[in-house]
């Protein structure tokens, strides 16, 4: 047939391929602790988005002898160079998956164990990837435009919490030196080490010989986005913070307040857009992890490669898992033995062409659904919206303001007692604090909705609240968005029942918001507290509330 | 069977029908002496009811009798030999094979002593319904005609909206037992020479027994047998398989169905009413879009709603969650046992809906919907909410205009609904991921599920997309069509200069 039979695709689904395969690995591995960051992470992007334009060039011209290695090479040689590539597939897909098992479970599914994430997503990837390369190219035909969209639509609206004083920061402390230019060039280049496989994939594009032009596209695309992030990372969390972060793509909009108020937070969409684009590139490498496979006859991968990247996911010696090598396995064995083998192929025999087919399968198992992953009903949570803290040289008390259910859906009805809305806990650190919250409430704690955090004097006075800001860190689920204040007494505010119905969080909220353009209170966040920490290692001047006879007042 | 020459000779010829029919009370073997002088040995064979009375003059059997009567013995043979008799829808047959087909397409055959051919000669046929409105595809503007179960009617219903010779109807008998007649409906010079070929290899591939149905032939021919999408577009539309052939797709019709398979098909054409064409352009586009969200919230709506209660609190405004939370207390049940409750719950109802007859069934609809779902909600079984999302996602799905396609999106929102229950946004994102897969996969006779979506037409003016373009501005065919033939619209100045 004209259309399908042809095993080729075009030039639009190269671009797409490229573009979702990369866009989530690079936002997640390239940017935080220790990675590329600051004005020589800048300048390195753009050395190494030249330097691959160039390279992409030099792959064209490869193309011809990775067609059939076997005959290019000789059988040895050709298989040689083979397992070369197919270790870098299957080491890669491993880390990406350990990357899988480590955001999801502390970002989206508290509770379930990292191996189930890897062993759902191996399934999935895993499936009809020996399908054949126009399957791939549809895939990424459908989604990669959505995903694309989507996600740049999403740094868009994240613009609005981005600072230029935050920016600024950068410049100060971060100096351009040569050595943090060239470590940032050569890191872009070991990110784009998947571009590497794009011989492979030529001899499967039409009209191939412009194939280039889509693969330089490709590249200045996610070129542009990268830059685009280093600019906009700083400038929302911060310079310090930024330094802080492993993963500091994953909180991007867990501040952000977006109009419509349709939906309270928009962080899960942008996790979900990572996570589809995650899956894509895993499923990519399996793909072609069979391609080389069968294109250097090595026989089939169709089911020992899923087997053994899932394996080298979950599995460490000695302690030593995929995450802790893979970084010096990229920079130091295969990017320089890629170019070595490519230099070496170039000046050495002519190949032929061949079709490439792949071969494996892999199916979902519903015994996945008994491993123990299960959600907490809506009402076996507790949603406290406002969250008092107060603390001594040797234990903290935390107030756990509830929203009045009955009050604040309106389906209360008349015989109905209001039940008590507030909660205290004291204990020595937080895990007690918690321990002793899961002995005694029958309700799961949902931080998802805290809207305001009350902190007493005299924590802040003797710099505990450094303890309460590491605690909220480990939350997942607390947004940035949260207004802080400080109180005398952070209890008796949130005891407070002046508010006719209205809890507390609600309240605060709505003495910094309910106002007309112009006069809204300058509120603190809790993005900005972090800030304040990572900058300074002090506490910002907080609003203060306090009970005027039977009224609440906040003073900025 | 041997394929036996009729004989000269009545008796033989006679003999041969009645051992073939023996037993068969509803076929009837009639011996006739016509002529002047009754000389000529005759003979009839028909299948009762399907075959006119054969004394009325105003069918072509009464009217050959009556001929007969009055010819002389000598002129009978040379009249029949010459076709002279003034009667339409006669065919000679040679052997015995094609007298046996001709007789269970329902028609009458006729024999005659010292002639070795018979004479089919066409009747009313089988008894059926005739034509009318299509129930699963009602439109406000366009025809009202729908297909029935006639293979001829209904071919004839499209030549009637097609008239060119170009149109061609390719005749074929399927099923060792049932013989049940196939047509093929193509334009010549439109459609691509590789579908034609591969349609008539995959009708080959298998002999079968019988089909009874389209639907029986389609699921024996399709490339993916596993997957629950449809691979042929099925319409009960004649000016719809019109259109569809005037994209370059052949038509298939089954004799005893009025669903009509159309190939090869793609996501969008399900998406497509028949309506679209008569409407103006906004609307028919704004009705698309519409369709392409109601699709999204028949598949995923459960299994958002239960990612975002079980797992997700924080996407929701707080007022909203408090609100779910509320409207829970006191349910028994885990949100996703409540919830494919009240789905299966709803099935039953739509179920019962169709197999109960005529208002009956929109009765239990409606009683079964307000009163299951009041009641449920009354007594604690379920959330209000919880009917609120099985109701749109029921409307959704009502809102796909192809019920096959609907149907499948409804089994796999089952699979969606145990994902986002158990594994929140992940798991949503892996059914997508998985769903995406398996559309990217699935091909139609070559062409791939997903276009246009996948593979455009480069060129501008072709229309297909999601938006329902001007006719004006829509002047190329779609990809299905013969390249050299993909210009459907022009002026007539282009036309005259050209």
């Amino acid at each position: 047939m004209e259309f399908a039979e042809n095993n080729r695709i075009s030039h639009r689904q190269l671009y797409r391929q490229m573009v979702l395969a990369f866009l989530a690995p690079f936002m997640l591995c390239l940017f935080g602790r220790d990675r590329i960051l600051g004005s020589s992470g800048i300048a390195g992007t753009l050395a190494a988005i030249l330097l691959l334009l160039f390279y992409v060039i030099f792959l064209i011209r490869l193309e011809p002898y990775y067609s059939n290695l076997g005959k290019s090479e000789g059988g040895f040689a050709g298989r040689v160079f083979g397992s070369f590539f197919v270790i870098y597939v299957i080491f890669t897909a491993a880390y990406l998956l350990t990357v899988l098992m480590k955001i999801v479970p502390e970002s989206l599914l508290e509770g379930v164990e990292g191996k189930w994430i890897a062993l759902c997503a191996v399934l999935v990837c895993a499936f009809g990837t020996h399908k054949g390369m126009q399957r791939r190219g549809r895939i990424a035909e459908v989604s990669g435009g959505l995903l694309l969209g989507g996600m740049i639509l999403m740094m868009i609206l994240c613009l609005g919490q981005s600072r230029i004083s935050y920016l600024m920061e950068m410049s100060v402390a971060w100096d351009f030196t040569g050595r943090e230019f060239l470590r940032s060039t050569y890191g872009v280049l070991c990110a784009f080490s998947g571009i590497g496989l794009l011989p492979f994939v030529l001899g499967n594009v039409e009209k191939r010989g412009s194939a280039g032009k889509t693969a330089v596209f490709g590249i200045v695309t996610l070129g542009g986005i990268i830059l685009g992030m280093l600019i906009l990372l700083p400038a929302v969390f911060g310079w310090n913070r930024l330094l802080a972060e492993e993963y500091p793509v994953i909180p991007l909009l867990a501040g952000a307040d977006l109009p419509g108020n349709v939906l309270a937070r928009f962080d899960v969409l942008w996790m979900g857009f990572l996570l589809y684009s995650l899956l894509f590139a895993v499923g990519s490498l399996f793909h072609y992890g069979h391609q080389i496979i069968r294109q250097t006859h090595l026989g089939t991968g169709r089911y020992w490669m899923a087997i053994v990247v899932y394996g080298l996911s979950v599995l460490k010696f000695r302690g030593w898992g995929i995450e802790d090598i893979y970084g010096r396995y990229l920079a130091y064995i295969f990017v320089p033995g890629m170019l070595l083998l490519q230099v070496l192929i170039m000046m050495r025999g002519k190949g032929k062409r061949r079709k490439k087919t792949a071969a494996a399968a892999a199916g979902i198992s519903l015994m996945l659904f008994l491993s123990g992953c299960a959600g907490i009903e809506p009402e076996k949570r507790m949603y406290p919206l406002a969250l008092g803290v107060d603390g001594t040289a040797d234990s903290f008390e935390i107030t756990y303001g509830m929203p009045d259910l009955p009050q604040a859906t309106g389906q209360g009805k008349e015989e109905e007692n209001n039940q008590t809305s507030v909660l205290t806990i004291t204990g020595a650190d937080f895990d007690e604090i918690e321990e002793k919250y899961e002995r005694s409430q029958e309700k799961y704690l949902d931080m998802g909705h805290l809207q305001v955090l009350i902190l007493s004097d005299r924590l802040l006075e003797n710099e505990r609240w450094q303890v309460l800001l590491d605690y909220l860190k480990e939350e997942p689920f607390v947004g940035e968005n949260v207004y802080v204040f400080r109180a005398e007494d952070p209890r008796e505010i949130l005891e407070w029942e002046g508010g006719s119905g209205t809890s507390v969080g609600e309240y605060l909220v709505g003495i910094l918001e309910n106002r007309v353009s112009g006069q809204e209170k300058k509120g603190v966040t809790l993005r900005e507290v972090y800030h304040q920490r990572y900058l300074t290692g002090g506490m910002r001047i907080l609003p203060k509330v306090r009970l005027s006879g039977t009224e609440l007042e906040v003073w900025m | 069977m041997d394929n036996i020459k009729i004989s000269k000779n009545l008796r033989i010829n006679e003999e041969y029908v009645r051992n073939r029919c023996e037993n068969c009370a509803d076929i009837q073997v009639r011996q006739m002496k016509l002529g002047e002088e009754r000389k000529v040995d005759c003979l009839m064979v028909y299948i009762e009811v399907a075959v006119s009375n054969m004394m009325l003059d105003d069918s072509a059997i009464g009217k050959m009798v009556n001929h007969f009567w009055e010819v002389s013995p000598e002129k009978i043979q040379e009249f029949v030999a010459d076709n002279s008799l003034g009667i339409a829808d006669v065919k000679k047959l040679e052997s015995m094979d094609e007298v046996f087909s001709a007789l269970l397409a329902g028609n009458a055959v006729f024999f005659m002593d010292g002639y070795d051919q018979a004479m089919k000669i066409s009747s009313k046929g089988y008894p059926g319904m005739g034509v009318s409105e299509a129930e699963a595809e009602k439109v406000l503007r366009g025809s009202r005609e729908g297909f029935s179960d006639s293979v001829k009617t209904n071919s004839a219903l499209v030549r009637k909206r097609l008239r060119d010779t170009r149109l061609k109807v390719e005749e074929r008998q399927i099923g060792t037992r049932t013989h049940t007649m196939l047509h093929m409906l193509y334009m010549e010079d439109l459609v691509r020479e590789e579908f034609l070929e591969d349609v008539r290899e995959r009708l080959d591939t298998y002999e079968i027994d019988g089909i009874l149905d389209s639907g029986m032939l389609e699921q024996l021919t399709e490339e993916v047998w596993y997957s629950p999408f449809p691979q042929y577009q099925i319409t009960e539309r004649p000016d719809r398989a019109a259109q569809e052939i005037l994209n370059g797709k052949i038509v298939l019709i089954c004799d005893n169905s009025p669903s009509v398979l159309i190939l090869p098909s793609s996501f969008q054409g399900f998406m497509e009413s028949s309506e679209d064409w008569n409407q103006r352009f906004e609307m028919a586009s704004f009705l698309r879009v519409l369709r392409y969200l109601a699709l999204a919230c028949a598949t995923l709506f459960p299994g958002l709603y239960l990612a975002v209660i079980r797992f997700h609190t924080q996407i929701l405004p707080t007022n909203l969650i408090l609100s779910f939370a509320d409207a829970r207390e006191g349910v028994p049940f885990s949100s996703v046992a409540e919830l494919i409750f009240l789905e299966l719950a709803f099935e039953l109802i739509r179920e019962a809906g169709v197999r109960v007859p005529g208002a009956l069934g929109n009765a239990i609809g409606i009683v079964g919907g307000l009163i299951v779902g009041d009641a449920a909600v009354s007594a604690n079984l379920v959330s209000p909410i919880v009917v609120m999302i099985v109701a749109l996602t029921a409307l959704g799905s009502m809102t796909i205009p192809n019920e096959e396609f609907a149907s499948a999106f409804r089994l796999i929102k089952y699979v969606f609904l145990f994902l986002g229950g158990f594994l929140g946004i992940f798991g949503i994102v892996l059914g997508i991921y998985l769903l995406i897969s398996h559309l990217a996969g699935l091909l139609s006779f070559g062409m791939p599920y997903l276009m246009p979506f996948v593979k455009r037409n480069p060129e501008h003016g072709v229309g297909d997309g999601i938006l329902r373009m001007p006719f004006q501005r829509r002047w190329r065919r779609p990809l299905y069509a013969k390249n050299d033939q993909n210009v459907r619209l022009k002026k007539r100045e282009e036309c005259k200069r050209n």
